[in-house]
């Protein structure tokens, strides 16, 4: 609609609404002779005008569902979601109870009216960035849905139905099962032990299931035996096939955003090529390496792999590496056909395992009729050329196309990737396998830290490939690591106290072993020897059921309270004092030394209504207060000889004097203390809170905030900081001022270190950190403002943010979240703002056109401008402004503020934005154009448009949520470097649309997108990739991101707008990267001394070893981890090239992988034998025979130097080559001395021989008799 | 000692003045506040449902300045309802559009042959859920109001979000009483007119 229309209408609008019905019909029906839509929408608004929307009930609706979801007003960046409670009904059918909650959702029992029967209903759960109910996910679910209820056979579950039911947080699908009888397979063995056979016999059944189920086109990919049930008459049954698929909407790698322990869960049976990400690999042949691993577990009674406990990426790199026990080997019953059964099942290699669960079921068949099987023993040979490859040689300063660390890793400093152009299709199949490793360190470190499992993230982050590592990997280590100090507990911490000195740290510790004594530990605060235990831990048996901690002044006696008893340790001897049932009060400095004896008292119900203090040596009560009602909350004051009780009836706090029990005040706030430097103590109740004298009771202080959880509410000295403990076991750390959220620790105990800016933490691994409160260190996910805006700008030098709300300006220090000023430019909506390139002034516009230019330091009005309404504003310097109309003309005008002259750019212009270089972008519809002249077209409309810094790419998001990167250089035509598509994207509406932004960091390797969710994607955008790569997902706390930076040096991500202004994702300081990048440094001067003496590993390892005394810890470690990366990388591989060329391989794309895998491990050792001998036959297969001769003359030379004679592998390969290159009697020759060596026995070099001996055969009959060589 | 309310009474008394610094201290108080009122009068049961959020906004002011101000305030008061306006209703619409967030299809209806059908998405056990977004849309076609016309926005805002009464409408945005009440009326039908127009579209 035009203004001009709009303004008709108004007119219109008046004059009819004031007419009779029928004098307004007949005035609409003349109009609609010369001008029909106009008639139109005037009918349509004076019918609205009679029936308008209840806005005052959308406004009521909306705040009530803020109160459901918000009881406790915190509006912070970590929220929960919604509890959730179990419907009545869903669809047709009545639920009756929770069967289950799973990684993919929960299953209800439910009653199905029409047929009358009881099925089981399955709500699948999707959430969280990635994972988009579209209508393509919507649409793919149906296909899925409709494809398994297709699928009808005794050994699967049968699906019924398919829907959709909306629920508080949105609309979810739910699916609708047969209702199975019985137990899961796992509960069935833990019922009762089952016999060998009977295992077997299910295997079979599970099998032929499975078999039927491929047959049918449908793969599982998340078998496992919780996914099998046993219906009462003892048949198995496969329940959830497909279903793994649903939660997979990008089609290219899982995304676990369940727990991390259910992940560990699935981990088990999935196949080396599901866990390497490659989609495309997964086959029924997955399946049937989930079936291998469920009988391996059914026979022996453990997982071939121990996973538990390890990061993902470790965990992954065992199953696609490690060879499992032989079943044999564990149980001698399972010697022969069931140890191969279940080793050709698990094969590495897809191709290796059987062609089709058929034929496992066949083989298990046969087994159970006593008759030979058909697979082979996996070849000892394979095993024998493994063992090989260790203890090289390690040349020095090698760099090769992929994976290689050594050079890669001054890289660290900068940020910058090692990696060269992907020329060929194999080399790019390689790297993204490296790739693969990244995102998934990456992912599982970022779950890590989301379950407070600290430790667990490093060490996941310890996995990502370094060649890889940017931005986002600094940004985790970030969060994983402590400003200060930590301390590994061995077990979880259930209660933390910190003396009144603040010198000494206690924490109980539960024994791993679920035993019910504790340890209580005392560690030290003191800056130079942090966390440091200062006496031996003291046992404590049998601990009070939650216990909390509290110390008595002089740090002598420690009370541990919990919820039905109560022990009183003496800390200087660790002895217990003694113990009694019951509970103390919630120690909140229930200690006092009694005046006349000296004696440390502290104080304990002695009935119901009188309270009591008991000597702490003996536990014999000295004196006793009758308060005449129930209390709680009870604290004592020593210095001012007051004790402080919560009454309960009537509610109130009162101040008794110690000496005398008379009452000295009374106050209707609840009383929570914490022992403050200035001896007042906290009260609050539900309208605020204060801060008490407690002789007097006089209210010294008021909080603005009051903290909504009940407990123990420690405040800091300077009563600035407040911690409370929310749900989720999160522990927020509070400005006391306005309740926002500084930040947040997933963690069940927290305390503030008293005298100090610090808090001590207890995560969920079992560690204890020591952090610094201190804005500018500890560990962020955010740091919000706390506060709210319109809109938000964020300086190009990234020192300040400005935000603004209905024309209010607020001006942020960028890093320290300081304000700076504060002003009022308008009455009216913000529309847009922005920085002078300068970062001197900022510019903002409203709703009425006005524009304002204000000095970033000081806070005045520069100039004010009025104008015509626009929507948006550039600041091309400091006094000029490009401001883009939004009335249907759409035009871009030059403002000159100080001369206030107005130039027209031009025309039609969609979206505006400037280059680094000063160059003006404009986008009409899908044309880009500079205003050098340069112009190309995207291949959809841009929504958002942005430049790096060198001004030498521009990226673009569009309307068909793609992101296009095109390569600009002068006087030549812009060409698209990459493009990827942004994950969720609704190309349907404009919601969110305004509010999608691009950055590039500064040094260009990456580019961050905002989508229409606030979620910031970041993506590698390095040149020569075919496409960006989506590296990570940052959830930003407001919805609307109104700007998006990198600060100039690159180490921050900045995101303003929404509800908290700015929102920061740090990495680690400048600081901590330049002590690295010395490290590092140091590290590789190390290890070239080493590789100059031409060292193998180990021999390298022990020269390092033995330069300790020379160098710095640090520096050693640093050289060892490289070395044994490189070699770790080496091996894997050349494994996985040898498994591809083990046998005749043809397939083209196979043998391209194998050459890149080969030439990657080849560059670290180029003299290694097996990897030679590996390259060898890499280069036989894909028919490069006089190179492979080449390379097998350099093994032989090895393998005769080191034992005297050849290697049998080799000799085949040279045989197989001279065949092919019909040089047969050399063929012959080499088949000869071949029969002279000790062969290694297994099956599968005999397979090679035979292949060997064929193919020279097959060479001399193909000469033609009598014809030369 | 000054407590905290001295200052807030002080800012507020200073709200006509125009280098609107005050306005801006006040700002993430009210923010803060409306939050906490918001929740702590719905998260009672009882006749509290007939509250509205107009009613919030006011007592984020009696609650931040104690009593009622005499007329000499009476500028400073409005305008620092107007701010409180506007940002209760970005809280309302932030939040309800989080809650919404997955909900992107509405429920597509579809059928399918072989003995399986989708059903047709259920009324939800709380029923409120699906009004929430109503907020949504009504700040969508506010602000595409606002394009049009910003004033008429303005004064939509300071009725259903503030809870002004016309007077104080016609003191904020600086016209008559009675050109506010001819605004409200072709404003509210032209939003009218507008959410039903795009919810049509939202259902095809």
């Amino acid at each position: 609609m035009t203004h001009d229309r709009f303004a008709r209408l108004e007119a219109a609008f008046h004059e009819l609404a004031a007419q009779p019905a029928h004098a307004r019909n007949a005035e609409i029906d003349r109009i609609a002779r010369d001008d029909p839509s106009f008639a139109e929408s005037l009918r349509a608004l004076l019918a609205a005008h009679e029936e308008p929307m209840p806005f005052d009930r959308i406004a009521n609706d909306a705040a009530r569902s803020l109160a459901r979801d918000d009881p406790a007003g915190s509006g912070d960046a970590l929220r929960d979601a919604p509890t959730r409670a179990m419907p009545d009904r869903i669809g047709a059918y009545r639920l009756v109870r929770i069967l289950g909650e799973g990684g993919m959702g929960t299953v209800y029992e439910a009653e199905q009216d029409h047929p009358r029967r009881r099925v089981a209903l399955k709500v699948l759960r999707h959430d969280g960035a990635g994972i988009d109910p579209t209508s393509t996910l919507w649409r793919r679910f149906a296909n899925e849905a409709q494809a398994l209820g297709k699928l009808r056979h005794p050994g699967i579950a049968h699906v019924h139905d398919a829907g959709t039911y909306a629920t508080p947080s949105g609309e979810r699908p739910f699916l609708v099962m047969e209702f199975i009888d019985g137990p899961t397979l796992p509960q069935a063995l833990a019922r009762r032990t089952l016999a060998l056979r009977e295992r077997v016999e299910i295997m079979h059944a599970v099998a032929e299931a499975v078999a039927h189920a491929h047959s049918q086109g449908v793969i599982h990919r998340d078998l496992k035996p919780s996914n099998i049930m046993i219906d009462a008459d003892g048949r198995p049954r496969i329940l959830d096939f497909g279903l793994a698929r649903l939660n997979d909407a990008r089609g290219e790698s899982v995304t676990f955003r369940t727990e991390h322990g259910q992940i560990m869960g699935t981990l088990a049976y999935m196949s080396p090529e599901q866990l390497s990400g490659a989609t495309d690999e997964v086959s029924e042949r997955s399946d049937i390496y989930a079936l291998g691993v469920i009988l391996y577990e059914l026979l022996a009674g453990r997982p071939p792999h121990e996973l538990r406990g390890l990061p993902l990426p470790e965990a992954a790199r065992i199953v696609r590496d490690e060879e499992p026990s032989r079943l044999g080997s564990i149980d001698r019953a399972l010697r022969g056909d069931l140890e191969t059964i279940a080793a050709k099942a698990m094969a590495k290699e897809p191709h290796r395992r059987y062609a089709t669960a058929h034929a496992m079921a066949a083989d298990l068949q046969r087994h159970l009729s006593d008759e030979p099987i058909v697979a082979r023993p996996p070849s000892a040979m394979y095993q024998w050329s493994k063992f090989a490859r260790r203890n090289r040689g390690l040349v020095a300063g090698v760099a090769a196309a992929f994976g290689i660390l050594i050079v890669a890793t001054i890289a660290l400093a900068t940020f910058a990737s090692r990696e060269r152009d992907q020329r060929t299709r194999a080399d790019a199949r390689a790297a993204e396998a490296i790739a693969g490793r990244y995102r998934s360190a990456l992912l599982g470190a970022q779950t890590a830290i989301a379950t407070g499992e600290l430790a667990l993230a490093g060490r996941s982050l310890d996995e990502a490939p370094e060649t890889l590592r940017g931005w986002e990997y600094e940004h985790l280590r970030r969060l994983a690591e402590p400003a200060l100090a930590s301390v590994d507990l061995g077990g979880a911490p259930v209660a933390l106290g910190v003396d009144p000195t603040g010198r000494h740290a206690f924490v109980l510790v539960v024994a791993a072993n679920g035993s019910s004594g504790a340890a209580l530990h005392t560690l030290s605060l003191e800056p130079d020897r942090r966390l440091q235990p200062t006496r031996g831990a003291i046992a404590i048996a049998e601990l009070p059921e939650r216990p909390l901690i509290d110390l008595s002044p002089d740090g002598s006696v420690a009370a541990i309270i919990g919820d039905e008893s109560t022990v009183l340790v003496d800390l200087a001897t660790g002895r217990e004092l003694w113990r009694r049932k019951g509970t103390l009060i919630s120690p909140q400095q229930p200690f006092s030394v009694d005046p006349a004896t000296g004696r440390l008292a502290i104080a304990a119900h002695g009935s119901s209504t009188a309270l009591e203090l008991v000597a702490c040596d003996d536990g014999t009560p000295i004196r006793r207060f009758e308060l005449g009602s129930s209390f709680a909350n009870v604290f004592i004051d020593d210095a001012s000889r007051t004790l402080v009780a919560w009454l309960d009836v009537p509610a109130r706090s009162v101040g008794i004097d110690l000496d005398t029990g008379d009452v000295r005040w009374r106050r209707e706030a609840k009383a929570y203390d914490v022992t403050n430097a200035d001896g007042t103590i906290f009260l609050r109740d539900r309208q605020s809170a204060m801060h008490v004298e407690p002789r007097s009771g006089e209210v010294l202080h008021r909080n603005a905030f009051v903290a909504s959880t009940d407990g123990q509410v420690p405040i800091s000295a300077d009563r600035s900081l407040i911690l409370s403990l929310e749900r989720g076991e999160r522990v927020v750390l509070r400005s006391t001022a306005d309740g926002s959220a500084l930040r947040a620790y997933r963690s069940r105990t927290a305390a503030l270190v008293t005298g100090r800016r610090e808090i001590l933490c207890g995560t969920t691994d079992g560690t204890l950190q020591l952090y610094s409160t201190d804005v500018d260190s500890g560990p962020f996910l955010v740091r919000p403002l706390g506060r709210f805006a319109d809109y938000a700008a964020i300086a190009p030098d990234g020192s300040t943010v400005v935000t603004a709300l209905w024309g209010v300006l607020h001006c942020f220090d960028a890093r320290t979240g300081e304000l700076r000023w504060s002003r009022c430019v308008s009455r009216q909506e913000t529309i847009d703002m922005a920085y002078a390139p300068s970062s001197r002034v900022v510019a903002t516009i409203d709703g009425r056109g006005q524009v304002t230019v204000i000095d970033v330091s000081s806070g005045d009005v520069v100039s004010s401008w009025r104008d015509r309404p626009a929507r948006t504003l550039l600041l091309s310097s400091d006094d000029e402004a490009l401001v883009l109309r939004g009335d249907d003309a759409r035009s871009l005008e030059r403002l000159h503020l100080a001369s206030r002259s107005v130039r027209p750019v031009a025309g039609n212009v969609d979206l505006v934005a400037r280059a680094p270089d000063g160059r003006v972008a404009t986008v009409s519809g899908m044309t880009i154009r500079l205003d050098d002249g340069t112009a190309w077209d995207a291949p959809a409309p841009p929504l958002a448009l942005t430049f790096d810094s060198s001004s030498s790419r521009a990226a673009a998001l569009c309307r068909d949520g793609t992101i296009f990167v095109w390569r600009l250089a002068r006087g030549v035509a812009p060409t698209m470097a990459t493009r990827s598509a942004l994950p969720g994207f609704r190309t349907e509406g404009d919601e969110g649309n305004e509010w999608l932004r691009l950055a590039f960091s500064p040094d260009g390797m990456r580019l961050v997108a905002s989508d229409q969710l606030g979620d910031l994607h970041v993506f590698r955008s390095v040149d020569g990739d075919a496409s960006l790569g989506e590296l990570i997902v940052l959830q930003a706390p407001g919805l609307r991101t109104a700007d998006l930076r990198f600060s100039p040096d690159g180490s921050r991500l900045l995101a303003s707008g929404g509800e908290s202004a700015l929102a920061t994702f740090e990495t680690r300081t400048d600081a901590d990267a330049a002590q690295r990048r010395r490290t590092f440094g140091r590290a590789l001067d190390l290890i070239r001394a080493e590789f100059a003496l031409d060292r193998t590993v180990s021999e390298a390892r022990d020269g390092i070893e033995a330069s300790r005394g020379n160098v710095e810890t640090d520096v050693a470690d640093a050289a060892l981890v490289l070395v044994e990366r490189c070699a770790e990388d080496a091996n894997r591989f050349n494994s996985l090239a040898w498994g591809i060329v083990r046998v005749p391989e043809r397939d083209p794309e196979r043998l391209a992988r194998a050459t890149a895998f080969v030439h990657a491990a080849a560059s670290t050792f180029p003299d290694d034998h097996g990897i030679l001998n590996t390259l060898a036959a890499v280069q036989c297969r894909t028919g490069l025979h006089a190179e492979a001769l080449e390379t097998l003359d350099r093994c032989d030379a090895i393998s005769i130097a080191a034992r005297g004679t050849a290697d049998p592998t080799d000799l085949v390969f040279r045989a197989l080559s001279l065949a092919a290159l019909r040089r047969v009697d050399e063929a012959e020759e080499v088949l000869a001395e071949l029969s002279t060596l000790s062969l290694p026995d297994d099956v599968e070099f005999a397979t090679l021989r035979r292949e060997a001996i064929d193919a020279v055969r097959d060479a001399r009959s193909a000469r033609a008799p009598g014809a030369e060589e | 000692m000054a407590t905290p309310e001295d200052d807030i009474s002080r800012l507020i008394g200073r709200l006509g003045e125009d280098d609107g610094s005050a306005a801006a201290a006040l700002l993430p108080l009210v923010y803060g506040h409306l939050r906490d009122l918001a929740c702590r009068y719905f998260a009672d049961q009882g006749a509290q449902h007939t509250l509205q959020p107009t009613a919030l906004v006011h007592e984020a002011y009696l609650k931040l300045v104690g009593t009622e101000d005499a007329p000499r305030a009476y500028r400073g008061r409005e305008h620092f309802l107007a701010v409180a306006a506007r940002a209760m209703r970005q809280v309302l619409v932030d939040h309800a559009r989080r809650r919404s967030a997955a909900r992107r299809d509405g429920g597509r209806r579809g059928h399918l042959d072989s003995g399986i059908s989708i059903v047709a998405p259920i009324e939800a056990p709380d029923a409120t859920a699906e009004r929430v977004l109503d907020v949504v849309r009504l700040d969508e076609s506010l602000r595409r109001l606002a394009a049009l016309d910003p004033r008429k926005a303005e004064i939509v805002t300071l009725q259903y979000f503030g809870g002004l009464e016309q007077d104080a409408i016609a003191d904020v945005v600086g016209v008559s009483r009675a050109t506010v009440a001819r605004e409200l009326t072709f404003a509210r039908a032209w939003l009218s007119d507008d959410m039903r127009a795009h919810e049509r579209k939202d259902d095809r």
